[in-house]
């Protein structure tokens, strides 16, 4: 009879808020690793936000430099450590705003790293303010008090998209709101890593995540919010799996 | 016939000094004047095994220079005025986590966009700069295409000896120029030497992390750590070369190109009866201090040659002279200083027609 | 010892003429270097590189007396003929530079560079005519051991032909006091 357990790089508990979606993605990447038995030889790359915490929760060796520029530094490193399992875990802010520029030639390179973008619409670690690429029309953000008004602050961009237009080997998105998802999401998460493994060149996967504290809504409703709301805007699936390329 | 010389650039004796140095991984974007450096990485770098990339930007390419020296590897960037402005946030982040790195910096004139011609106004940005925080970067001044390649390969001991960014202070004249260079030996680097590296270790093992090092560190730890690491970079690493300076009137004091002109000045002045001495830094950061203690009673002031439009190593003399002599600036700005423009200024000095200059 | 300026159109091969120069001077056990006017600097008519030759430590390599200019068009001999030292050596290309007069304190010397170069089939030569007519009018090295250097030089970067020595000696011996 199969026995729920913890995986074993889990050593620590992470500082992140109640009904946080970090935790989980942090979870379904320890997963991942374990299971293509990849936990001997993983340099994590964190960004100096809420993905940040990871670094002490997980029993792998990290790097955080520059606020956004994990991309690029999972490539410096993956340059030089070919063959170590080379992760990016950071949050939509870093990946998608200031350091929209470091993602997309990784993209263009198609440096062969696995990097997971946590999409929860908000800047998380500074309080909560509004995200130019990801925070929803009308949602009110503490930089956006009246609600996002695309006049002046412009529309939430599927960055996947935009990401779909370089050669990569996968994107895809994924959800946490139910157990289907959150099994789907760590199918994409797998593949991602088993691209790497494989050399097919990189991966990039978007977890739609919820931010209670920050959209000051109980664990339950931000989840509602995303079924109903976030996912509406950002669909789940694949956007692009190249497949195999030897 | 062989000869033990290479003619080349400065700027691809630092390149090529750089690989023989061991030096495995170079990111940077194209800016005049050192855009060879980039040239002749992208060339020979794959040769020696080692990894090119031509970043997006400075900082990207900064960025990935950080994830690579976190991993053990050598590495390099090289950028100029402007381009070097972008580097300064990953050099405070290299400085925080202790990574070593070797940058390199070809002056040109000007603010802003500036002009591509040689200039030498990036003294403060090197000397006191390298992003926000408390730290130094160890700073060599190369003023011949030999010493190009000589403190560049050095600079990657000086680098990892104190866990330190070390900054090439080139210029658009020393970069430029072709002179005869004797190579130092290839040397291969072993990137797993490190006991603070990333390599991606096993389960038991003890985990690597590559960021703030107060973090691990404690504050008032690493506080002392730094204090103590830039104390000791500044005792031991004066660099400098001394000139005439026997029964010298009046000292020279310049880095770089400029002090090319110095030591021509200094030559022809004495052969028309004029007493002038040079004081050459090697090392900018930390000042050669020490050089100023040794000077003759002769010395009636010292003079900093300068291609820049207010004295910026001058307030770095006055503090090695403890403001004992008065301080003259003779500063040319856009244009490369001239053996006769130097000693004319010598002569009205000790004419008296000239003020001390107040260093601003 | 000789401050030299060799300064020409861009394209005219002035940069490669003082490449070779130092080369060849560096192989005979001179101290040499080299200095390029580049970009901005070049807008307006004249490419130039400064070459400092010497048996002692070269101090300045940008020179602002001069012992030896080559001159292969007309805004050159005009930026440069005033940085002249007594007795200096000036080269100019007449086919590009037709002057009434020249000053007293120098001597000057000329070759019809690009039309020797372009008679001869090897029209991106005429650096190399102008260099021969410098080399013996200086006297600065010895011709023949020159132009096996010159040789030399082009064999290292695999693209030499016979005409490039054809057109040194073309400079070597057609130029005419002016």
């Amino acid at each position: 009879m199969p026995v729920f357990r913890k995986p074993e790089s889990i050593i620590n508990t992470a500082g992140y808020c109640g009904g946080c979606g970090h935790g989980v993605i942090q979870r379904l990447i320890a997963e991942s690793i374990e299971e293509l038995g990849l936990q001997d030889h993983v340099i994590g790359c964190v960004d100096i936000a809420c993905s940040f915490w990871s670094q002490d929760a997980l029993n792998f060796e990290f790097i955080a430099g520059p606020h956004g520029r994990c991309a690029a530094v999972a490539t410096g490193i993956k340059k030089v450590r070919p063959d170590a399992t080379v992760y990016v875990h950071a949050g939509d802010g870093c990946s998608y705003v200031i350091g929209l520029s470091e993602t997309i030639y990784a993209a263009i390179r198609d440096v062969p790293i696995t990097m997971v973008v946590v999409n929860n619409g908000i800047f998380g670690m500074t309080g909560g303010q509004l995200n130019l690429a990801t925070t929803l029309i009308g949602d009110k953000t503490l930089s956006s008090k009246a609600g996002r008004d695309p006049k002046t602050m412009g529309h939430p961009v599927d960055m996947l998209k935009t990401i779909a237009n370089c050669d990569v080997a996968f994107a895809a998105r994924g959800a946490l709101y139910d157990v289907k998802h959150i099994d789907e999401t760590k199918r994409y998460i797998k593949k991602g890593f088993q691209n790497q493994v494989e050399n097919r060149g990189f991966s990039i996967i978007e977890v739609l995540s919820p931010c209670p504290t920050n959209w000051k809504l109980s664990p339950v409703d931000a989840m509602a919010k995303i079924k109903n709301e976030t996912e509406k805007v950002f669909p789940v699936g694949v956007y692009v799996d190249r497949g195999g390329k030897d | 016939m062989s000869v033990d010389y290479v003619l080349m650039k400065g700027n691809e004796a630092i390149a090529e000094a750089a690989l023989r140095a061991g030096c495995r991984f170079y990111a940077g974007y194209p800016i005049t004047p050192q855009s060879e450096i980039l040239e002749y990485m992208s060339v020979h770098m794959a040769k020696r095994g080692g990894v090119f990339i031509q970043g997006e930007n400075e900082i990207a390419s900064m960025s990935m220079l950080f994830g690579a020296a976190a991993c053990g590897a050598r590495c390099m960037s090289s950028s100029s005025g402007p381009g070097f402005d972008l580097k300064q946030e990953e050099i405070s982040y290299l400085s925080a986590a202790g990574l070593p790195a070797v940058l390199v910096n070809a002056m040109r004139y000007g603010l802003g966009d500036g002009e591509i011609t040689a200039g030498q106004d990036s003294y403060w940005v090197s000397t006191r700069g390298g992003g926000h925080g408390d730290k130094r970067l160890l700073v060599l001044a190369p003023a011949s295409v030999q010493e190009c390649a000589d403190l560049t390969y050095l600079a990657f001991d000086l680098a990892e000896k104190y866990r330190n960014v070390v900054e090439i202070l080139s210029d658009g004249a020393i970069c430029q120029m072709i002179e005869k260079c004797v190579l130092p030996e290839p040397r291969e680097h072993d990137m797993n030497k490190f006991d603070w590296a990333l390599t991606g270790k096993p389960r038991e093992a003890r985990k690597n992390k590559a960021y703030n090092l107060s973090y691990y560190m404690g504050y008032e730890a690493y506080d002392r750590y730094m204090r103590e690491k830039i104390e000791s970079m500044f005792e031991n690493e004066q660099r400098w070369e001394e000139f005439m300076l026997e029964d010298a009137e009046l000292v020279l004091v310049a880095y770089g190109i400029s002090s090319r002109a110095c030591r021509s000045a200094v030559r022809q002045a004495r052969r028309d009866g004029m007493k002038l001495g040079l004081i050459r830094p090697i090392s900018v950061w930390p000042f050669p201090r020490r050089a100023f203690a040794g000077v003759p009673d002769s010395v009636r002031g010292y003079v900093s040659v300068e291609m820049s439009i207010t004295t910026q190593m001058g307030e770095d003399i006055q503090l090695a002279t403890e403001f004992s002599k008065p301080l003259y600036a003779y500063l040319t700005s856009k244009e490369i200083p001239t053996v006769e423009g130097i000693i004319a200024y010598c002569q009205e000095i000790l004419a008296g027609n000239i003020k001390p200059t107040e260093v601003l | 010892m000789a401050d030299i300026i060799m300064a020409g159109f861009g394209g005219q091969g002035v940069l490669t003429a003082g490449k070779i120069l130092i080369d060849v001077a560096a192989r005979e056990g001179k101290n040499v270097s080299w200095t390029s006017s580049y970009g901005a600097e070049m807008r307006g008519g004249t490419a130039s590189c400064s070459v400092v030759i010497s048996d002692e430590e070269i101090g300045s390599p940008y020179p602002t007396k001069l012992d030896i200019l080559l001159a292969m068009n007309e805004p050159s001999y005009d930026k440069f003929i005033g940085s002249m030292r007594d007795g200096g050596l000036v080269i100019v290309n007449t086919s590009l530079v037709a002057k009434s007069g020249y000053p007293d304190n120098v001597r000057v010397y000329g070759v019809d560079a690009t039309d020797m170069a372009n008679a001869a089939g090897n029209g991106r030569a005429a650096n190399l005519v102008m260099l021969g007519a410098m080399i013996k009018a200086s006297g600065l090295l010895d011709v023949d051991r020159f132009g096996a250097g010159l040789d030399a030089y082009f064999d290292a970067k695999g693209k030499n032909t016979p005409k490039n020595a054809e057109c040194y000696r073309l400079g070597a011996t057609s130029l005419r006091e002016l």
